[in-house]
């Protein structure tokens, strides 16, 4: 096989395994923002407990999963230097600022979050819950805002064979930019409402002592889902005249037109299904609408990959829209090496996955314990 | 701005490895402390992980936004190096936070994650400085064209592995109570003695590297690093960490202006300027650095001072 190629698959199953963690981190920092906001309010105990379990599920999943973002961080530099060559200006610029505003701050707010509970005041700790959640959506911002100039690359002009930044703001007002960023914005906090419901659910048929902990998680989350269904279909939808305007060829092909049902079927789906939920679980717990919880839970990550597949596979063959073809950005690496780079990154990160669900299944069966994620002075262990 | 630009990535490498030098040093220390207690060599760089780790973050994406083309030329010159280190390095941040957390089992295979991934990837930013050093075969065009392996990159590994293994000594003295402190004389020595060679086998082999600026630098990192073995714990930890740090703005500055020097066709070095991105980019881009950086430095800081107390904790 040629190095683009397995380039290209490198690419895409290194962004699927990232953005599977990204979502879910996306979605349940604003959860657990919300929380522990209500929570300091009505100084109401069970609303801390549930900040702490639900926060513990939300490190896990970005513990694991920022180790994801570093590999695809220097993805662009290994497999793809004609990018950072020919549109390393105005390309690298929101990346850069990505990684320090967002990446670079956020983990400093939550690992001061982390180990915050006991050493800081609640107002401070709250506040720094809240940092976590806007550095990580300003992350979602600037990657958008790199991936939009992909798309419909503007803001720039071409000098001696090289793209040069011209107008910054201009990489901000870009039409497949906004409407793109609050899709995943909502998305990710469907998947938030769906995972936080549906984990609830399963603790509830399993007939669980913390009743009211888990009565309350499934309400919260289910408001969630039924909150940003609407709004991430919504915003999808409203990219269709900028689509068929700016890249008329997108939605042709085959397989970006599978995904693309695949997605808005889900999409419907679950706006359905977290609306009805919302009236029939809101008192009672009816067994076959907690199964239906349950059952919602993988759906918006196959949502949001299939709607990476479209925006992504759309482009093509053009990796900058019209300037720069994927085929001409490849670094000049020999097959065998990129094959090689392709299997060890694919098994680092499916073990990574697979461990990351492992231990977030474990959490959410054992359920909420009263020492929950308190950073614990280490004796042994 | 170019020069602002260059001195701001030097210092968020610097940070990394001074950092992060104390995640991979004390990880590969694990195995000296008895099973039971390992967890508290992980505790002891506990709260200061993630930011520790981050820095990386921060300087790679400051290379990519500000030197485009130094970053797609280095990269993949050094492409199965630094595939190796981020396998590693995800592999070991994984371990460090999953270790005690799936089950009872399994540990020996946790604790061999960690100190492999720990070792790989200090052997790896050795053999990146190495490079750095020495130049990377590199053409006119600026591709790479044979091994990037020379003797100085051989010997750098090892010298910034041990270098790493000095400072997780020493901070393991400082901030835990596993006790190594029968280690961190022999460390610091082994570490001193190393990167001596390297400097022996740069002077011998190497052009293009100021000796003015390379010579006083190179003594100062063996210098810093035997200091950790005789000060007291906490400011020898700081020497330690200076002396991890310090390397690749020694390299950088000795190499200045070339940023990327080449062992083959002369042609094929990139400059500082020619790697840069364009002025407009630039002065862009250092409005959110100015924001930002002193924003991390302040909130670590805040970190570091909750936990002035030396308790090893572990979420």
């Amino acid at each position: 096989m040629d190095a683009v190629v397995l380039a290209r698959v490198q690419f895409a199953v290194t962004t699927s395994f990232h953005f599977l963690f990204v979502l879910l981190t996306l979605g349940l920092v604003t959860l657990v923002a919300i929380t522990q906001t209500r929570a300091l309010l009505r100084g109401d105990p069970v609303l801390v407990r549930m900040t702490r379990y639900w926060g513990h599920l939300y490190v896990i999943n970005y513990a694991v999963g920022i180790a994801t973002g570093i590999v695809m961080e220097f993805q662009f530099g290994l497999n793809w230097s004609g990018l950072s060559t020919f549109a390393g200006d105005i390309f690298g610029a929101p990346l850069a600022v990505e990684t320090l505003v967002a990446f670079f701050l956020e983990s400093t707010f939550l690992g001061l979050w982390i180990f915050g509970w006991d050493r800081l005041s609640p107002r401070l700790h709250l506040a720094l819950i809240w940092l976590v959640a806007l550095t990580a959506y300003a992350s979602a911002l600037w990657i958008m805002t790199a991936n939009a100039f992909l798309q419909h690359p503007v803001g720039h002009e071409l000098r001696d064979g090289v793209l040069r930044l011209t107008d910054f703001g201009a990489l901000l007002s870009n039409p497949t930019f906004g409407p793109a960023l609050v899709h995943v914005l909502f998305g990710a906090l469907l998947a938030g409402g769906v995972v936080m419901a549906g984990i609830s659910a399963l603790q509830l048929l399993r007939g669980t002592s913390e009743t009211e902990f888990f009565h309350r998680s499934l309400r919260q989350g289910l408001v969630a889902a039924a909150i940003a269904a609407p709004v991430t279909i919504g915003f999808g939808v409203a990219q269709f005249p900028i689509v068929g305007e700016l890249q008329p060829d997108k939605l042709d092909s085959a397989p970006v037109g599978i995904f693309l049902s695949l997605m808005m079927f889900i999409g419907l789906a679950l706006l359905i299904s977290s609306w009805l939920l919302v009236h029939v679980l809101w008192k009672r717990q009816r067994r076959w609408a907690l199964r239906l919880a349950v059952a919602a839970l993988p759906w918006p990550f196959v949502a949001a990959i299939a709607g990476w597949f479209v925006r992504e596979i759309g482009r093509q063959p053009w990796l900058v829209q019209g300037l720069l073809r994927t085929e001409d950005a490849a670094s000049q690496t020999d097959p065998a090496t990129m094959l090689a780079s392709l299997l060890v990154f694919t098994a680092v990160f499916a073990g990574l996955a697979v461990a990351d669900w492992r231990l977030i299944a474990k959490v959410a069966r054992r359920g909420p314990k009263s020492d929950e994620f308190v950073p614990q002075e280490v004796r042994a262990w | 701005m170019v020069t602002l630009w260059f001195v701001l990535l030097g210092a968020l490498f610097a940070g990394y490895f001074a950092l992060a030098g104390a995640d991979y040093g004390t990880a590969l220390l694990l195995r000296t402390a008895p099973p039971g207690r390992r967890r508290e060599v992980l505790a002891a760089t506990g709260p200061f992980f993630l930011g520790n780790e981050v820095w990386l973050v921060a300087a790679v994406g400051v290379m990519f936004g500000a030197f485009p083309r130094l970053e797609g030329e280095l990269l993949s010159a050094l492409y199965p190096v630094l595939v190796l280190v981020l396998a590693a390095l995800v592999a070991f941040t994984a371990a460090v936070q999953l270790r005690s957390r799936l089950g009872d089992g399994g540990k020996a295979g946790w604790d061999a994650l960690i100190f492999g991934g720990a070792a790989v990837v200090a052997l790896g930013w050795g053999v990146f400085l190495g490079a750095l050093l020495a130049g990377l075969p590199l053409d006119a065009a600026g591709h790479r064209t044979g091994s990037i392996f020379s003797p100085v990159v051989v010997l750098s590994a090892p010298a910034f592995t041990a270098l790493v293994a000095a400072h997780g000594a020493v901070f393991l003295r400082w901030r835990s109570t596993v006790d190594v402190r029968r280690l961190v004389v022999p460390l610091t020595r082994l570490a001193a003695g190393l990167v001596a060679l390297v400097v022996v086998a740069a002077v011998v082999l190497v052009d293009g590297v100021e000796p003015l600026v390379a010579l006083p630098g190179a003594a100062a990192v063996i210098g810093l690093v035997l200091a950790g073995g005789v000060l007291r714990p906490a400011l020898a930890a700081a020497c330690t960490a200076a002396a991890c740090g310090l390397p690749v703005l020694v390299i950088g500055a000795a190499r200045w202006p070339v940023a990327l020097a080449s062992t083959g066709d002369p042609a094929g070095a990139l400059t500082v300027a020619e790697g840069a991105a364009g002025p407009a980019t630039l002065s862009v881009l250092v409005w959110f650095a100015a924001l930002v950086v002193p924003l991390v430095l302040a909130f670590q800081g805040m970190c570091w001072w909750a936990y002035r107390d030396r308790r090893p904790v572990f979420w």
